[in-house]
């Protein structure tokens, strides 16, 4: 059991989570946060190992990750 | 009974910053400062301080800085060129608001010019702290007492109002021996490490510190800027109610007046005294404080029992005489005794100046 | 389920104004996760340059001074040596370090002064709009350099980290990147090693992070790695120079 959550006020849309999730799970949501960016949203949650490398890449620390 | 000691002016002036509570020194060796850096190099550590030799003067006027945010009282000394390279930071202290003492061993010239005493860096630190107009407190003593007298003040004076202070040494001053008597050390306050600017030593809030007011009571940095500058405006407005200090020299009957500062006043005190001996009633208005500048005595001169001016002064073009100018009435006609790039003024000069004066010649020394 | 990794307590609610994919914000987090785990929150105190962190200081809860441009270790070397308890971070960018500060940067590494400065090489002047820098490679487009940076115009780009490994005083030296997971983490492992000399030994140390700014380099983040491994690391060897 594991899971990412994106916080949308800090999440710029950058895509950099994209590339690193190993299962490949994190993409662009449809909602735009207060700034107009489209941020990033964990899909089929129940695939995550909760290996944290979106959180470390992360230039907003925007990811909170939990096990 | 007290005892007066000889000491060459750059260093008593530097003993006399370490009884103020000095405990910085950056700066770069430059004649004629390089005695103030070389007693300090070992007379600070002495008393627990900081002496850094920094690679230029640019470097030392930012040590400054930082020094002065630590809550440290901070010195930097230099002449004309390395003025220049300071004006950045002049600019930085002066816009963060932050107390530290200047001085500026004055030599002849413009660029790298020569060694021996002037005054034209008068301008520099009077009118505009490099860019962007602010000003600092400036003096221009004219006696090695005097120059300690004012420094062992300075810092009461840079952290009462959060400015730079300057004083304008020059060579002849920094390098002659007079008899001073050394104050003592002043004790300061562990208070002060809670100072709004200062990021003191122990865990603390977080304090942001900038070296220009951005932040402020409005939306945009220039909302913000307008607004800070305005009252640091009004500062320099009260400065000219509480700081300015200047000597009359005989005034109480005279009929000539010379005005001057510094080095220039002190060799034209020697002119009067001779001029007086032959029944010329002579009198020196001499300001102490170069910013503020003493407008009021120079106002006061009544055109109908002052029969002339003369302003003394170690710098070509002229820089003080347009203060001066600006203050005295129309009808008194002024003349200038004018040397610069290390030419000293000349008593027989100033003597002459003022007795063409009184036989109408016209004087356009300057021009 | 429980919480294994969150935004470090030392950043604030304030979301940075950073690009999308700037580094910049990575290194921020880095120090942030640091001064937590070497209990330097309340201590810390950043020492800002002129760039795109010059107005940084609402992203983090540090203590922060400001310094006019590549004058950061000459402010440092004067707020460090007067309180010496507090940790100081310098932290530039390119220019600020080596091209208008270089003098600064030289001699407070040559006196060795207790300070970690941290150079942000994204080899472009950000904040002004993409202007050559010292550390812009060759043939690479900026606006000052429009059809590439010419060796002959403008000579070759300059390796800071060694110049300062060439001294006898700065203690650790070393280049990292932050273009994958890996080498934020081996970055992260630097800038602890750095700040621990810092604090428990006085030493200087300067670490060069090799960052991106995809902004001025014209390619959306996701083709920063790609960018940098062919581009930049070539001319920027990583790993540890000096310690």
């Amino acid at each position: 059991m594991a899971k990412i959550v994106v916080d949308p006020n800090f999440c710029k849309g950058c895509g950099l989570c994209f590339d690193v999730c190993p299962k490949n799970l994190l993409r662009a949501g449809s909602q735009v946060n207060a700034k107009g960016y489209y941020y990033a949203v964990q899909t089929e949650e129940e695939k995550c190992t909760a290996c944290k490398l979106c959180a470390i890449v992360c230039p907003d620390a925007a990811i909170t990750v939990y096990k | 009974m007290a005892v007066k000691e000889l000491w060459k002016g750059n260093e008593a002036m530097s003993e006399t910053a370490l009884r103020a509570g000095c405990r910085f020194f950056s700066g770069y060796p430059i004649t004629p400062q390089t005695p103030i850096t070389e007693y300090l190099s070992w007379r600070l550590p002495e008393v627990e301080g900081v002496f850094i030799q920094a690679e230029s003067e640019l470097s030392a006027a930012t040590m400054l800085l930082g020094a002065s945010i630590a809550g440290v009282r901070a010195l930097t000394a230099t002449a004309g060129p390395g003025l220049s390279l300071m004006t950045e930071s002049l600019s930085c202290l002066a816009s963060g608001r932050l107390p530290a003492v200047i001085v500026d061993v004055q030599r002849g010239g413009a660029a790298t010019g020569n060694l021996q005493g002037a005054q034209s860096d008068y301008n520099m630190v009077t009118k505009s702290l490099g860019h962007g107009g602010l000003k600092g407190l400036v003096y221009g003593p004219s006696t090695v007492e005097e120059l300690c007298d004012i420094i062992y003040e300075a810092w009461d004076k840079a952290e009462k109002y959060r400015t730079p202070v300057f004083i304008l040494s020059d060579a002849s001053l920094g390098q002659m021996m007079e008899p001073v008597d050394i104050k003592p050390f002043k004790q300061l306050d562990e208070a002060r490490f809670d100072l709004p600017y200062v990021i003191g030593r122990e865990q603390s809030e977080k304090k942001v510190i900038q070296d220009t007011p951005y932040a402020g009571p409005y939306t945009t940095f220039a909302e913000n800027l307008d607004h800070n500058y305005r009252k640091y405006n009004e500062m320099y407005e009260e400065w000219k109610k509480t700081e300015v200090s200047y000597e009359n020299y005989m005034m109480d009957d005279a009929e000539y007046v010379i005005v001057g500062w510094g080095i220039a006043a002190r060799i034209a005190k020697s002119a009067i005294r001779n001029l007086r001996k032959k029944g010329i009633k002579v009198g020196m208005i001499r300001p102490i404080s170069l910013f503020p500048f003493p407008d009021e005595p120079l106002n006061a001169l009544d055109p109908k029992k002052i029969k002339g001016v003369l302003v003394v002064e170690m710098a070509i073009p002229p820089l003080f005489y347009y203060d001066v100018k600006a203050q005295i009435d129309n009808n008194i006609p002024i003349h200038t005794n004018l040397h610069c790039g290390g030419y000293l003024s000349q008593v027989d000069e100033i003597e002459e100046d003022i007795i063409k004066m009184i036989g109408g010649e016209k004087n356009g020394s300057h021009l | 389920m429980e919480v294994i990794y969150k935004r470090s307590d030392a950043l604030s609610d304030v979301p940075t104004t950073f690009c999308p994919g700037c580094s910049h914000g990575v290194a921020f987090k880095l120090i942030a996760e640091l001064s937590e785990e070497l209990n330097i929150v309340d201590k810390l105190v950043f020492a800002t340059p002129i760039g795109c962190t010059t107005f940084s200081a609402p992203f983090h809860k540090f203590s922060t001074f400001m310094s006019a441009h590549g004058r950061a270790p000459a402010n440092a070397t004067g707020f460090k040596r007067c309180n010496p308890s507090r940790p100081v971070i310098v932290y530039q960018g390119d220019g600020d370090c080596a091209a208008i500060g270089t003098a600064e940067s030289i001699h407070a590494a040559a006196r060795g002064e207790s300070l970690t400065v941290i150079m942000a090489n994204n080899q472009v002047y950000g904040m002004t709009g993409g202007q050559m820098a010292p550390t812009t490679l060759e043939g690479q487009k900026t606006t000052t350099t429009p059809s590439g940076r010419s060796v002959e115009a403008c000579g070759y780009p300059i390796r800071m980290a060694e110049q300062i490994a060439s001294l006898d005083a700065p203690r650790y030296v070393t280049r990292q990147s932050l273009h994958t997971p890996k080498h934020i983490l081996q970055a992260k492992a630097a800038i602890k090693k750095a700040l621990e000399l810092q604090i428990n030994e006085g030493a200087y140390s300067f670490v060069e992070l090799l960052c991106a700014c995809p902004t001025n380099y014209g390619i959306e983040p996701r083709k920063i790695k790609e960018y940098v491994e062919k581009n930049v690391i070539p001319y920027f060897p990583l790993g540890d120079l000096k310690g």
